[in-house]
């Protein structure tokens, strides 16, 4: 049990300096709630008084934002200024569980969601931005083969493989900070996430064909729509 | 002393698929890292959906193809070895699987732990390689961890030494001390990592020579060589580049006595591949590959025959 209570003070002290300024300050109430033996107790305060454990910290953190920054490197990107608040204030309100990108990607986007939209987030696009990121990570990391196995052609079932993201300004915009290029402007619309071939590819669509796409998804498509959707490869 | 055979690799990232293109037939292995082939939703019981670990296509195909020209050797980073709980048997059978699919020729690990042991904190994971104490019933209890893990997965198991920030307080023994006294007690190998070894002797003042004069040379299968950065005025093993002289230095210090070595693998960071370049990654394996033939080693690619591979590794 003591090592085990090592362990996890010595993790706590890397991830949280406000621990580890504690327990270099006061040794015996900072570790109060652990089983440590002498030399246990005697090594957690020589480490928190060691100037390399803020190394370990900013090695912590690095390793908890790269699987955020490789799935959404726009969005991050597009935060600006906002993003090292953010992830601070994501990393206090919640320790980290484990560094599977997808689950870490899940736990960061539903942390920033409900704030995009506050006054220092309120960036025209972002929460498309975001959506389209996370869409595009998921079609990667899901079981392409397995998917695809399930369905049969010929039906009325949206793709699969294929996702529909409202965006409340111009997607052609949306699309253009996903590729890094230069901002377009235009109407409110949507964008076709498409997963089917071997890369995934972003498609502008109207705030119309973006509907047939959402009632395709309910399973509600008009005729009309799924004439649009079936011309296009997007039923199954 | 016999002269081993020692083949000259790759830790397999991004960038790497670009330097195979170039240049095929400079790289003799490829290491790879099958933890980052696959997800894991975690060994919770009860879970909806599918199993608990999942293959990520978009990666794990362009690897199992790969594996078709280039022998690989697995280089693990998810079984926190050093975590003081029962060892994860189903992630050892996922990794059996890998060893299966990929052909690996013998799988290493981190001398180190990450995973916690759940309680007053929801977090259980350290998010942090992080290093362990040096002591006997340390020594003890990983040995004995090690020993079934070589049996579970099939293929000779290393261990790898790891990086410290921070100096050691009244450890009962030093690194090469911990990991000899490792290879004493467990059926296992090592990775020596001399890049993880110039960091902590940077960062803490020790003398590197003396060190790798410590580690018992025998029981060395694998070298990782590495470059660094500076971070807070600490020098990280960030493989951020080409290997430091001092690195190659403890290499050609430590080849002539190496009998069981089978490889040379360089690491970097696929950030960095292209301000390293192609030429940048090639001239490292060179330089290898010139630090070998100086030591009267041959350099050549695995061989194909797994068996043989393992029974030569195994002496």
């Amino acid at each position: 049990v003591s090592l085990a209570d090592y362990q996890r003070e010595l993790a706590r002290m890397v991830a949280d300096p406000r621990h580890r300024r504690r327990i270099a300050a006061q040794p015996g109430a900072a570790l109060a709630g652990s089983r440590l033996d002498a030399r246990e107790r005697k090594r957690l305060t020589a480490f928190a008084r060691d100037p390399g454990m803020r190394v370990n910290t900013v090695l912590y953190r690095a390793n908890r934002l790269a699987p955020i920054h490789a799935a959404l490197p726009r969005t991050c990107a597009a935060l600006g200024e906002q993003l090292g608040p953010v992830l601070t204030a994501y990393w206090r309100s919640r320790a980290i569980e484990d560094l599977q990108f997808p689950s870490e990607v899940a736990r960061f986007a539903a942390f920033l969601r409900p704030r995009l939209g506050r006054r220092d987030l309120a960036l025209p696009g972002l929460s498309a931005l975001l959506a389209v990121e996370l869409a595009v990570f998921e079609l990667i990391m899901a079981p392409r083969r397995a998917i695809l196995a399930t369905c049969r052609r010929g039906g009325a079932r949206f793709h699969p493989r294929v996702r529909a993201v409202p965006t409340d300004v111009d997607p052609a915009r949306i699309i253009a900070a996903v590729r890094g290029e230069p901002r377009a402007s235009g109407r409110p619309g949507g964008i076709l996430v498409d997963g089917r071939g071997d890369s995934v590819e972003l498609l502008a669509v109207t705030r119309g064909e973006l509907a047939h796409c959402r009632a395709a998804v309910r399973g509600e498509a008009s005729p009309s729509a799924r004439r649009w959707l079936d011309a296009r490869g997007l039923l199954m | 002393m016999h002269a081993p055979r020692v083949s000259v690799g790759l830790l397999h990232n991004p960038h790497v698929p670009r330097v195979l293109a170039r240049a095929p037939y400079a790289v003799d292995h490829l290491s790879i890292v099958p933890d980052v082939l696959q997800v894991d939703r975690g060994p919770r019981r009860n879970r909806p959906g599918p199993g608990r670990f999942l293959d990520v296509e978009a990666v794990a195909e362009p690897v199992l193809a790969l594996a078709r020209d280039w022998p690989m050797v697995g280089h693990g980073v998810g079984l926190s070895i050093g975590s003081p709980r029962p060892l994860d048997r189903a992630y050892l059978r996922r990794m059996r699987g890998w060893i299966e699919r990929l052909g690996l020729r013998w799988y290493s690990e981190h001398l180190s732990f990450f995973r916690l042991r759940r309680g007053a904190t929801a977090a259980h994971e350290a998010g942090l390689a992080c290093p362990l104490p040096y002591d006997r019933p340390v020594l003890a209890a990983i040995a004995r961890r090690a020993a079934a893990v070589q049996a579970a997965l099939g293929v000779p198991f290393l261990l790898e030494n790891g990086v410290s920030y921070v100096a050691p307080v009244d450890d009962d023994l030093d690194e090469p001390g911990f990991l000899n006294g490792l290879v004493e007690r467990a059926p296992v190998g090592l990775l020596l990592d001399l890049h993880n070894l110039h960091v902590n002797a940077t960062n803490l003042r020790l003398d590197a020579a003396a060190m790798v004069d410590a580690i018992d040379g025998a029981a060395v299968r694998e070298i990782h060589v590495a470059g660094g950065d500076t971070l807070l005025g600490y020098y990280t093993d960030a493989h951020s580049g080409a290997v430091p002289e001092p690195v190659w230095q403890l290499l050609r210090r430590l080849l002539p006595r190496l009998p069981a070595l089978a490889a040379i693998t360089f690491e970097y960071h696929e950030s960095v591949g292209d301000r390293l370049g192609i030429d940048g990654v090639l001239a490292q394996l060179d330089r290898a590959r010139d630090e070998l033939a100086r030591a009267g080693c041959w350099s050549g690619r695995l061989d194909r025959s797994r068996d043989r591979e393992e029974r030569r590794v195994a002496r």
